[in-house]
C-alpha cells in the first residue's frame, strides 16, 4: 500500500461501512475501507455478487436489497482492503492492520468503526457438541458455499432464525422442526410496542410471509422450554418441554441455535472508547451522539456495532456518521443529515417491539446445568465459574485469573455476557456495575511473523 | 549466611513487635509476602490496596524466577529469595508453584558473546559462580529448536518461572490464614505522625499504627511523599504477549544477551513472550496503552531465537503498571521518619525477589538485622546526591 494517511478510514464493509464510504468519497474525502472478508457486504449481504446467478434465488428479497448499495460501493472510488485484519487502534489514531501476512500502520483524521453484530450465545446443555452450530453460521454456509444440511432442528428465537429457516426451505432443504423459545411474558412485554412497529408494515408483512410459508412445510413448536442437546461425540438428538409440560425427545443430526444478535464491541472496547449497558436490549453498546461520534472525537461508530437496528438502519447510520465527518471539513449537509436522522428513527420504530419480544429469558442466557460449558475455548463449565465466584472473584477480569474463562482463542467474544450474567446472579449487582472483560489488542489473533513484520522480515 | 531452615525456626519463635497492626500499603507480591512473613511471626497486619490483590504488575508480569542477569548489588537478595522459591510449595501450601528449569540468555552475535564474557568475569570477581557460559552445541542438545546461528549463551541451572497471579494470590491466602487482614479497594489519602504513632487516613476511615510499610509499586512515590520522603519512580508498562497453544517443545526460559526478550512455554502449551519493551502507562487512570512497534520489536527477537514459531498466533497482548527507579534498583529500607519502611520501585524484576523482600521488610518492622546487605537499595540514595 502506498498511502499511509487518509482523511477517513472505515473499518468494516457491511451496509454501514459501504454506505459511509459512498458518502465520504462523494464529498471528495480520501477514504479507505478495511474489511476482513474477501468481498464486501458484511454478514447480511455476504457473497451477493456470486449469488446473483442462483436459480431459484432462494435467499429472498431482503438479501438482494443490498445489490444497489454494493454496486454503489464498488463504484465509489474508495481505497478498499479485503482480507485484512485490524488488530489495534492506538490513542494517536494509528490503525494497526495485517494484510497478506504483513503488518502495517496507517493513520486517519477520522475513523468509522462499522464492525456489525455478533450472535448472542445460547448455552443450552450440549451447545458445544459437534453438529451444533449457530443459525448465523448455518446461514453463512448457505450464502458463501451453497451448503446446507437436511433435517436440521432450528432452536431459539428472533428474525434471523426465521429468515434462515425460510431460506433453507426455499433452497429445497428439509427442516426437521423449529423450536421457538419465545415465552408468553416476552409477547406481553412486546405487545404495547406493536403499534410503533406498524410504522414499518413492509417488515411486518415480510415476517408474516416467512412464518406462513415455513408453517406449510415445517413443524413450528412455540413456548419451548428446557432444551437439552444430547449425544456422546456428536449430536444425536435433543429434548424439550412443551407448553403443556410434556417432555419430547427428537432425534437430530444437526441443531442450529439462535437467540438474537448483539453489537460487536470488541474493537471499540479494546480502543478504550466509553460503553454503556443497554438494559432494554440487554447488551453493551458504545456511548455516542446521534451521528455516531464516540467518546473519542475522531472516532465514529456506525451500524449494528452501535446498537442493533438491522441492515437498513445500519446503512443510514453509516451515511449519518459520514456526513457528520464531511461537515467537519466545512461542508455541512444539514438537509441530508436531517433526512438520515428521520430515516434512522423510522427504521428503529420496530426495534422496541423486536427487542422485547426476542430478549431471551435468563434461563436461556446462562446455563441451567452445572456441567454445561460457558467458555468453550478453555472448557470452563458453569460449575467452574460458580467455584471461582465462591472463592472470592469479584469481577469478570478477576474471574479470568481464577477460572481461565475468556482467556482462550476467542478472548471472551462468546462467553463475555454469560460470565457477567453469572456474576450478576451471584452478587446481585447490576450488569452495568459489573462491567465487561478488559479487552486488549490484538482484537483478532495475528501470527508472530505478521506482528514482527512491522519491524522487518521474520528470520528464516 | 544462615540457612533458610534456621531462619524459619527462629522467626516462628518471635513475638509481635507492636500491638497495633502494621499497615502495609499495596497488595502486590511484595505487600502480600511481607504480610505473610509478619503474620507468621505473630505480628498483626492490615493490608490496604486501592484496587485488589495482584491487580497490577504483580498479577500480570512475565513470571520469570531468575538469578540470571541481575545487578551485582541485587544478587544476595535474589539468592535469599531463591531459597524460599525452592520450598515455595510447602511455604504456601500449593503444588508445582515453581517450575524449576534453566534460564539462558543466548548470544546471537559477537557483541552478545562479548557481553556474556565480561559479565561472567565480573561475577567471578565478586565471588558469584551461578552464571555459566555454555557452548552452542550443548545448547542445541538441550533446546533442539534453537536457531542454528546462535553462538552460545549464559545459563543458570535451576532458574525458571511461576504463574505470577497464582503466587501473589497464594501469599495473600496464607497471610489471611495466619490472621492478616486485607481491605480492598481502600486508598490511602494521608499519613500523619500524631504523638507517638501514625494515623492513616483512607477513603473509608482512619487507622492507627506504629509501622507503615510502603509496597505501593508504581504508586510508591506518592505514598513516600506523604511521609516527606522524596523517592522518585517512573511508571512504565512493560508489554507481554501470549500465544495459542503449541506442542510442548521448551523446558527453559530464553532471553537474549543485550536484547529484550523473555520467552517461556506454559504447561498448557501457550508461550509467554516479553522482555521489557514498554507501552504507555497511565497510573492515575489504571490504564496502559500498547505500542504496536514495541510489540513488534520483541516478537522479532523471539523469531531470531525460534524461527519455527512463524505461524503461531498471538491471542492477547497486555501490560502491567510498574515503578522504575533511576538506577533500576528497588527502594528497600527505612524512611526518614520513625516507623516508615519502604519496599517499591522494583523496575520490572521484583517478582522473583518477592519472598526475599517479604522476609527483609518484616525484619525491618520487627527491628531485626536482615541477613542481606540492603544498603544499595537505600531510600535516599538519590536525594543525597543532590
Amino acid at each position: 500500500m502506498t498511502d499511509q494517511h487518509f482523511q477517513v478510514a472505515i473499518i468494516g464493509a457491511g451496509p454501514a461501512g459501504m454506505a459511509a464510504a459512498c458518502t465520504t468519497t462523494k464529498a471528495g474525502l480520501h477514504t479507505i475501507v478495511i474489511d476482513d472478508q474477501k468481498d464486501s457486504g458484511g454478514q447480511v449481504y455476504r457473497n451477493l455478487k456470486a449469488n446473483h446467478s442462483l436459480s431459484p434465488t432462494y435467499l429472498g428479497d431482503s438479501y438482494y436489497a443490498g445489490t444497489k448499495l454494493s454496486n454503489d460501493f464498488a463504484a465509489c472510488g474508495a481505497n478498499y482492503l479485503t482480507d485484512c485484519t485490524v488488530w489495534q487502534i492506538t490513542n494517536s489514531h494509528e490503525i494497526a492492520l495485517v494484510s497478506c501476512g504483513k503488518a502495517e500502520l496507517i493513520t486517519a483524521d477520522y475513523i468509522i468503526i462499522a464492525t456489525g453484530a455478533i450472535e448472542r450465545a445460547m448455552p443450552v446443555k450440549g451447545w458445544t457438541l459437534p453438529g451444533v452450530m449457530s443459525v448465523g453460521g448455518a446461514q453463512t454456509l448457505l450464502k458463501q458455499a451453497a451448503l446446507g444440511a437436511d433435517e436440521a432442528v432450528f432452536v431459539g428465537s428472533g428474525p434471523l432464525l426465521y429468515l434462515t429457516v425460510w431460506q433453507y426451505i426455499n433452497a429445497g432443504l428439509s427442516v426437521r422442526a423449529v423450536l421457538d423459545t419465545t415465552g408468553r411474558s416476552q409477547w406481553l412485554s412486546a405487545l404495547p410496542f406493536a403499534p410503533l412497529a406498524f410504522l414499518q408494515p413492509d417488515m411486518l408483512a415480510m415476517g408474516q410471509k416467512w412464518l406462513r410459508e415455513i408453517r406449510q412445510k415445517v413443524d413450528v413448536i412455540t413456548n419451548v422450554e428446557g432444551v437439552e442437546i444430547a449425544g456422546r461425540s456428536r449430536v444425536e438428538g435433543l429434548s424439550y418441554t412443551t407448553s403443556s409440560r410434556e417432555r419430547i425427545d427428537l432425534p437430530a443430526k444437526y441443531v442450529f441455535l439462535h437467540q438474537g444478535v448483539i453489537p460487536n464491541i470488541n474493537l471499540s472496547m479494546a480502543t478504550g472508547l466509553e460503553h454503556r449497558w443497554d438494559q432494554k436490549a440487554h447488551y453493551w453498546t458504545p456511548v455516542t451522539d446521534a451521528t455516531g461520534k464516540s467518546s473519542d472525537e475522531q472516532i465514529y461508530i456506525a451500524g449494528d456495532g452501535n446498537g442493533v437496528g438491522g441492515a437498513k438502519a445500519a446503512a443510514i447510520t453509516g451515511r449519518l456518521s459520514a456526513s457528520a465527518i464531511v461537515a467537519r471539513y466545512g461542508k455541512p449537509r444539514l438537509m441530508a443529515q436531517l433526512y438520515y436522522k428521520l430515516r434512522h428513527l423510522h427504521f428503529l420504530s420496530i426495534r422496541p417491539f423486536l427487542d422485547r419480544l426476542y430478549l431471551p429469558e435468563v434461563r436461556f442466557r446462562i446455563p441451567q446445568n452445572d456441567e454445561t460449558i460457558i467458555c468453550r475455548c478453555e472448557a470452563v463449565t458453569k460449575a467452574d465459574i460458580s467455584a471461582a465466584l465462591g472463592s472470592g472473584a469479584t469481577g469478570p477480569n478477576q474471574l479470568k485469573a481464577f477460572s481461565r474463562a475468556g482467556m482462550g482463542r476467542c478472548q471472551g467474544r462468546t462467553c463475555g455476557l454469560m460470565v457477567q450474567e453469572m456474576i450478576a446472579d451471584h452478587t446481585g449487582q447490576s450488569m452495568a456495575a459489573i462491567g465487561y472483560y478488559r479487552l486488549r489488542p490484538p482484537v483478532k489473533p495475528i501470527t508472530l511473523a505478521a506482528l514482527a513484520s512491522l519491524e522487518g522480515t521474520w528470520p528464516q | 549466611m544462615a540457612t533458610v531452615n534456621d531462619a524459619a525456626v527462629c522467626v516462628r519463635r518471635s513475638t509481635a513487635a507492636s500491638k497495633r497492626p502494621v499497615v502495609i500499603i499495596g497488595a502486590g507480591i511484595q505487600g502480600c509476602a511481607t504480610a505473610f512473613f509478619l503474620s507468621q511471626r505473630g505480628q498483626p497486619v492490615i493490608v490496604l490496596d486501592k484496587d485488589h490483590v495482584g491487580r497490577h504488575a504483580s498479577g500480570v508480569n512475565a513470571g520469570g524466577v531468575r538469578r540470571l542477569g541481575r545487578d551485582i548489588n541485587e544478587i544476595p537478595l535474589s539468592l535469599v529469595a531463591m531459597d524460599w522459591w525452592h520450598q515455595i510449595d510447602q511455604l504456601l501450601d500449593i503444588e508445582d508453584g515453581f517450575h524449576q528449569q534453566f534460564y539462558v540468555k543466548v548470544a546471537l552475535d559477537d557483541a552478545g558473546a562479548n557481553l556474556a564474557g565480561n559479565r561472567i568475569q565480573q561475577l567471578e570477581k565478586a565471588g558469584f559462580k551461578h552464571e555459566k557460559w555454555v557452548e552452542p552445541e550443548q545448547l542445541h542438545r538441550r533446546i533442539p529448536h534453537l536457531t542454528k546461528s546462535i553462538i552460545g549463551g549464559v545459563l543458570v541451572e535451576g532458574d525458571g518461572w511461576a504463574l505470577p497471579w497464582r503466587i501473589t494470590r497464594a501469599f495473600y491466602e496464607q497471610a489471611v490464614k495466619l490472621g492478616a487482614e486485607f481491605r480492598t479497594p481502600v486508598s490511602v489519602q494521608s499519613l500523619d505522625y500524631v504523638g507517638d504513632h501514625w494515623q492513616v487516613t483512607t477513603n473509608v476511615g482512619k487507622l492507627e499504627t506504629d509501622n507503615v510499610v510502603n509496597c505501593a509499586g508504581a504508586w510508591g512515590s506518592q505514598i513516600a511523599k506523604m511521609v516527606g520522603d522524596d523517592m522518585p519512580v517512573e511508571a512504565h508498562a512493560p508489554m507481554l504477549v501470549i500465544t495459542d497453544r503449541q506442542p510442548l517443545f521448551l523446558d527453559a526460559v530464553i532471553g537474549v544477551m543485550g536484547g529484550t526478550l523473555s520467552l517461556k512455554q506454559l504447561d498448557n502449551g501457550s508461550m509467554v513472550i516479553g522482555g521489557g519493551m514498554r507501552g504507555v502507562a497511565d497510573p492515575d487512570q489504571n490504564k496502559t496503552q500498547l505500542t504496536p512497534v514495541g510489540l513488534s520489536k520483541f516478537v522479532m527477537t523471539a523469531g531470531r531465537v525460534f524461527s519455527h514459531l512463524r505461524d503461531v498466533s498471538i491471542l492477547r497482548a497486555w501490560a502491567g503498571i510498574e515503578g522504575y527507579t533511576a538506577d533500576n534498583l528497588p527502594f528497600i529500607g527505612r524512611g526518614s521518619q520513625p516507623g516508615i519502611i519502604h519496599g517499591f520501585g522494583f523496575s520490572a524484576h521484583g517478582f522473583q525477589l518477592g519472598p526475599g523482600v517479604g522476609e527483609v521488610l518484616s525484619d525491618l518492622v520487627m527491628a531485626r538485622q536482615p541477613r542481606v546487605d540492603i544498603s544499595p537499595f537505600a531510600p535516599h540514595r538519590f536525594s543525597k546526591l543532590s
